[in-house]
């Protein structure tokens, strides 16, 4: 044993100037008081039969002198405050991972405990109660593990560093947490890894134990049960194709419970204007409490919904200045209550409007003509002849875009192109001797420009097979009369173009990013699809960083990359709650992961650059329903083991026996035992 | 305040009144200066006869008894005179305790057995006693005295040590006449109280022995350390005052109050308990049921 507050000189001082006062006041004499009776010799008699016990009266004044030695011997052991000498094989590391995904957000059923609340507990719980020889840490689990404090054998700390703990917006599982987690405890003796859930995400402890040291003591927690949740799966908008003016907003909603529910569904449109009640928002409309914006209600409606059923709800209507729109669900009165609210709200935002430049090199297409004509606000259409675009190589006009038809480039432009039934080895895109009536197999379901498009039974005269070079990706795929494989249309990622910029060229530029058809869509029945002006404009929206340019929402936990201005080099991103972080932008691309429900505003100075939406992500449908018992998901020890392993520090335990012997001698001195 | 006031009021008189109504209705018929001494002398009624001596009064001789058996027979009367009363009280230090004080409760019983007794046309004096005789109230006669009675009791202080012995062994030494005495203590005396009622027996006094004392003394709610102090002798006793010492405390006062009692009994001395507590009518009364002082 040591002492952690004392060496032991002074403790040996403290100790002996106590026992020391205490002698001294023991042999001092106290001065009795007087009291003046009558007839002494009364008294005398009753004093007399007291004094024939003269012996134990000694040995009482002895015990009370023992007593008192030994109250001061404690309380100055106390004060030392004893520490047990920790062998180095007792010494335990332990890191408590929180999990604090969005499901962590589920409050406790009949209380507005959330789950991470009671997370916050257990793992107070387990830090006070802790060995004093642990050293431990803690780690909040969201997209990311956050370690709150560095490993520390001070139970203080580590409580105050779990107060700091929050949970986030995000789902994500706790993979990437154990891993850290596990790290953290490499070679450090006795390592243990406690885990607090809900087990939204399930933990696989056979994967986790192979991955996991041996000698690693895993244990996980379960908080919450059953919750009941209705909820906001999606949201997301865009402008209409036949009139961008027009917005389109896309609401999926899903009931969770195993009961029928109504609930009513609300769509703002919301200004950037904060606020915490409607005195915030005179003259801006009414406060959205749960997004703390400004807006006016576009839509309500009453929803109602089937156990476990998805229901998709459309809203149209004319675009708002801000494009920003809030989707709000609560359940009606009388159905299932909702124990999660994050997911009772979902923003999007409209995608720009940029005005692209497109250069288009043709002898004569109507139909790519009447394409652009539908949305003149968004397309700055030149058309020339593949003659006077030869001629006029270096003083062509402004363009962000081009396209060749009926011409294949010799050069590589410095901006993105499509191209157009190349032929030949020297074109940009290689291609092979022309095969007849080819048939589309395969459409690439994954890449922006082709996932949603329809290109069954299209017929095409005639295709000039493409030579994908390493890293195209071949998007639409056919066959030939003849049975060979025919790849029809092929993407080559490069350098974006930014809306109203110019890449810049020169040598050691970046090539752009480039698409080839390999066939002339005059002569195929594609230019009369409803997919042809799809792909076009989804290929010049992923040449300019769109990928999904009909959803401008993002989700929460998954790093996100924002086109900006490739001047800018750093920026200020204002989240959803007001504050504010710096990211850097790497060759016009900004990137950042959020973290909560809301909009992400970034900046350059004061100059806005883009609104983000970020919603919960909609994955899996499990996603936000836990599971029918989450404490029944896994083992989860009894809470009498953590007891058992509880430990008080010793001073404690020498207070309290000096308390008990304070007690013991004041008893004994009121019954005149000890006097 | 006039001192008599403070401790005879209106309302003491208005019980003394009452007491003396009573004792008229134990004694009935009585009448005034009817009590009968025992010293026989010139008074009217025959008490007995004796044999003639030299230099008797020959008026008083028996010539019919002579007549019939020869012998020279001396007729005797009883002397009818008036009673008288002592009233002893123990002025000494220890009868200062109490609430109210033993000496107060003493002299209000001296100045109603006072009153009694001279409404009773007794003589009645006081004598007021600690370790000798500290003041004296000669024997006098009629109710008119009872104010004087008054004025004297009112005067007196509790004050210094006892010696009941030698302090009633003066008293009586100094008497005129011998007839009833009171005497009125704690009985708290280092020397004894023995030989002082010893002393009232020997000179034929009829003595009634009236002990003072204080149920509920403030001392039963000390504890801890203490030093006790003889209020008397100044002794000192170091003691740890406990539950148990003030029980066997008690019972050593119960224990003397036993042995005065037997004591006065095997003397043939009436015995009363006066507690503080009590009202002193009751012991009055107590005294008169008994029938000795009332004849």
């Amino acid at each position: 044993m040591n002492f952690a507050r004392l060496d032991m000189q002074l403790f040996a001082a403290i100790l002996g100037a106590g026992i020391g006062v205490m002698v001294i006041l023991y042999i001092l004499k106290v001065r009795r008081r007087r009291v003046v009776v009558p007839h002494i010799e009364l008294w005398q008699f009753a004093a007399r039969r007291r004094e024939a016990r003269t012996l134990w009266q000694h040995l009482r004044r002895f015990f009370s002198f023992l007593l008192q030695a030994a109250f001061v011997t404690l309380l100055a052991f106390a004060i030392a405050d004893p520490q047990r000498i920790i062998d180095p094989v007792d010494a335990r590391s332990h890191v408590i991972i929180i999990d604090g995904t969005a499901t962590m957000r589920t409050r406790l059923a009949g209380t507005t405990e959330t789950r991470f609340d009671r997370a916050k507990a257990l793992a107070r719980q387990l830090a006070e109660r802790k060995p004093s020889a642990e050293d431990a840490m803690i780690v909040v689990s969201s997209a990311h593990p956050t370690p709150l404090s560095p490993f520390s054998r001070d139970a203080t700390t580590i409580v105050e560093s779990i107060s700091r703990a929050a949970p986030t917006d995000v789902h994500a599982t706790l993979d990437e947490a154990l891993r850290r987690g596990a790290d953290f405890l490499l070679n450090r003796p006795s390592p243990r890894l406690t885990v607090i859930t809900d087990f939204v995400t399930p933990l696989v402890e056979k994967k986790w134990r192979n991955a996991l040291p041996a000698a690693l003591h895993f244990e996980a927690h379960g908080v919450g049960e059953r919750a009941a949740n209705i909820g906001i799966t999606s949201l997301s908008a865009r402008r209409s194709l036949a009139d961008p003016r027009i917005y389109e907003l896309f609401a999926s909603l899903r009931n969770f419970n195993e009961a029928e529910t109504s609930s009513e569904l609300s769509i703002y449109a919301v200004t950037g204007k904060r606020c915490a009640s409607n005195l915030d928002c005179v003259g801006a409309g009414e406060c959205v409490t749960e997004a703390s914006l400004c807006g006016t209600v576009q839509e309500t409606t009453r929803v109602p919904l089937k156990p476990g059923e998805r229901v998709i709800r459309t809203f149209t209507g004319e675009s708002s200045a801000a494009g920003r729109f809030v989707a709000t669900l609560a359940a009606s009165p009388g159905s299932t209550s909702d124990d999660f609210p994050t997911d009772n709200v979902a923003t999007a935002t409209l995608p720009p409007r940029p005005l692209t430049r497109v250069l288009h090199v043709t002898n004569g297409n109507l139909y790519l003509k009447g394409l652009f004509a539908l949305a003149p606000e968004q397309f700055d259409v030149t058309e020339m002849t593949p003659d006077r675009f030869k001629s006029k190589a270096n003083s062509l006009p402004a363009h962000d875009v081009i396209l060749f038809e009926d011409f294949v480039p010799t050069e590589i432009p410095r901006v993105p192109y499509v191209v157009f039934a190349p032929s030949g080895n020297d074109a940009p895109f290689a291609s092979a001797p022309e095969v007849k009536l080819p048939l589309v197999t395969d459409v690439s379901k994954k890449h922006p420009i082709t996932r949603w498009l329809a290109l069954k039974d299209v017929n095409i005269a005639s295709a000039f097979p493409l030579k994908p070079r390493a890293g195209d990706t071949v998007l639409v795929r056919g066959i030939s009369a003849t049975g060979g494989d025919v790849p029809l249309v092929v993407a080559r990622d490069g350098a974006i173009a930014a809306p109203g910029t110019r890449s810049s060229g020169g040598p050691g530029h970046v090539q752009p990013r480039a698409l080839a058809i390999a066939f002339d869509v005059r002569r195929s029945d594609f230019a009369l699809r409803v997919s042809f002006p799809l792909l076009i404009i989804n290929t010049i929206h992923w040449f300019q960083g769109q990928s999904d340019s009909d959803t401008a929402t993002y989700g929460t936990g998954i790093a996100q990359r924002v086109n900006v201005p490739r001047e800018s080099r750093s920026l200020t991103i204002e989240t959803p709650s007001g504050s504010k972080a710096r990211t850097g932008v790497v060759g016009g691309v900004a990137s950042f992961a959020p973290n909560q429900v809301g909009f992400y505003v970034l900046r350059d100075g004061d100059r806005e650059l883009a609104t983000v939406a970020a919603n919960l992500p909609e994955s899996a449908d499990s996603h936000f329903s836990p599971p029918a018992d989450a404490r029944a998901a896994t083992r989860i020890e009894p809470r009498a083991k953590l007891v058992e392993r509880a430990s008080f520090d010793i001073w404690f335990i020498l207070v309290a026996i000096a308390l008990a012997l304070t007690t013991l001698e004041w008893v004994s001195y009121h019954r005149r035992l000890t006097v | 305040m006039n001192k008599r006031l403070q401790y005879f009021d209106g309302d003491f008189l208005k019980q003394l009144e009452l007491l003396h109504i009573i004792s008229k209705k134990i004694v009935v018929g009585r009448e005034r200066a009817e009590r009968k001494a025992k010293r026989i002398g010139s008074g009217v009624e025959f008490a007995d006869h004796r044999e003639y001596v030299l230099g008797d009064d020959l008026r008083y001789l028996d010539w019919n008894a002579y007549g019939r058996s020869d012998r020279m027979l001396l007729r005797l009367f009883q002397e009818e005179e008036d009673l008288h009363v002592n009233l002893i009280v123990d002025g000494s230090a220890s009868m200062a305790a109490g609430h109210p004080t033993k000496f107060d409760t003493a002299r209000r019983l001296a100045a109603a057995l006072g009153y009694i007794a001279l409404a009773n046309l007794d003589r009645v004096g006081v004598t007021c006693v600690d370790d000798a005789v500290r003041a004296r109230s000669p024997a006098s006669r009629g109710r008119s005295h009872i104010f004087h009675l008054f004025d004297f009791l009112s005067g007196l202080e509790p004050g210094a040590g006892t010696d009941l012995a030698t302090a009633v062994k003066n008293t009586v030494h100094g008497a005129e006449r011998r007839g009833m005495a009171v005497l009125l203590s704690d009985f708290f005396d280092a020397h004894g109280y023995e030989n002082a009622i010893r002393w009232l027996v020997y000179r034929r006094y009829s003595p009634i022995v009236i002990q003072i004392v204080d149920d509920a003394p403030t001392t039963t709610t000390l504890r801890g350390d203490v030093e006790l102090v003889d209020c008397e002798s100044g002794r000192t006793l170091a003691a740890t005052l406990s539950p148990t010492v003030h029980r066997e405390y008690r019972d050593s006062i119960t224990t003397h109050e036993h042995n005065l009692e037997r004591f006065c009994t095997e003397n043939n001395v009436l015995y009363f308990r006066a507690p503080v507590q009590q009202p002193f009518q009751d012991v009055v009364l107590r005294l008169f049921r008994a029938g000795r002082f009332l004849k």
